[in-house]
């Protein structure tokens, strides 16, 4: 086999390997990008349905536990036990933090939740962009490819018919050159 | 999360992928080649860049939101 046609068939493979990785990122890239498009999805509904409820039954049951406390504390005042006052005191204020640090949990899910769409669904955009992309721009570039590996295909059996049988001086044009050729004269005919 | 890396993920990926481009490129050297590296191949790499750094703020807003809401 001639040194020329080898050349053409090889990048012939070029194009079709090069295509096979390109179809192999598009499926990965468009995968990654659903994942993070389902996480924004997930985290606006972790959010409202799981994180705001269960807080703020958080927040309800630290004010049972204060009103417990308190309750107790009345009762000890009652007994006149300074030393069960005492006692009872430190637990109310205890149940007090606790019931403010659980409270300032609920106000930033409720931040979380009211600003969700403006400083997580603006960064999704880029993401959106992007899934266009690998969806049309890059099917296009699939398309250019597999016509140029089919019209450098074309050109090298149009040259082997048009070839005089034993003409193996390695005289045809290799691959850049090919397709360019190979277009021209698809233009002409 | 199991989005989180995938700002890390698509920079590989697209690396990789340009990284095929070259040596592709070796071996396809007229205007052709040269067109779709400019049509495809560029315009790729820079909504790439955007698109990564972009997955990567987002992941960092995400992990903020988990801490907070946890």
């Amino acid at each position: 086999m001639p040194a020329a046609t080898n050349a053409r068939v090889t990048s012939i493979d070029v194009l079709d390997d090069f295509r096979a990785k390109l179809l192999v990122y598009v499926a990965r890239s468009r995968r990654l990008l659903d994942d993070v498009n389902d996480e924004i999805v997930r985290t606006r509904v972790w959010l409202q349905s799981d994180r705001l409820p269960h807080w703020k039954k958080q927040v309800w049951l630290k004010q049972k536990e204060l009103a417990a406390a308190d309750q107790e504390l009345m009762t000890a005042r009652l007994s006149d036990m300074p030393e069960a006052v005492q006692a009872r005191r430190i637990v109310v204020n205890k149940c007090k933090a606790a019931l403010r640090e659980t409270e300032a949990r609920l106000e930033r899910v409720k931040k979380w939740v009211k600003h969700y769409g403006s400083a997580v669904e603006p960064k999704a955009k880029v993401v959106i962009q992007m899934r266009q992309m690998v969806d049309h721009d890059l099917r296009k570039a699939i398309a250019f490819l597999e016509q140029a590996a089919s019209t450098l295909s074309d050109y090298a059996e149009i040259r082997k018919v048009g070839q005089p049988a034993g003409d193996s001086t390695g005289e045809a044009p290799v691959a850049s050159d090919t397709l360019a050729a190979a277009e021209s004269n698809s233009k002409t005919t | 999360m199991s989005s989180s890396g995938s700002g890390a993920r698509l920079t590989a990926l697209t690396k990789q992928l340009e990284g095929h481009w070259q040596q592709t490129r070796q071996a396809w050297t007229d205007a052709k080649a040269a067109e779709f590296e400019e049509r495809f191949m560029r315009e790729l790499a820079t909504v790439a860049n955007v698109t990564c750094a972009g997955i990567d703020n987002l992941e960092q807003i995400l992990r903020n939101l988990r801490t907070d809401c946890e």
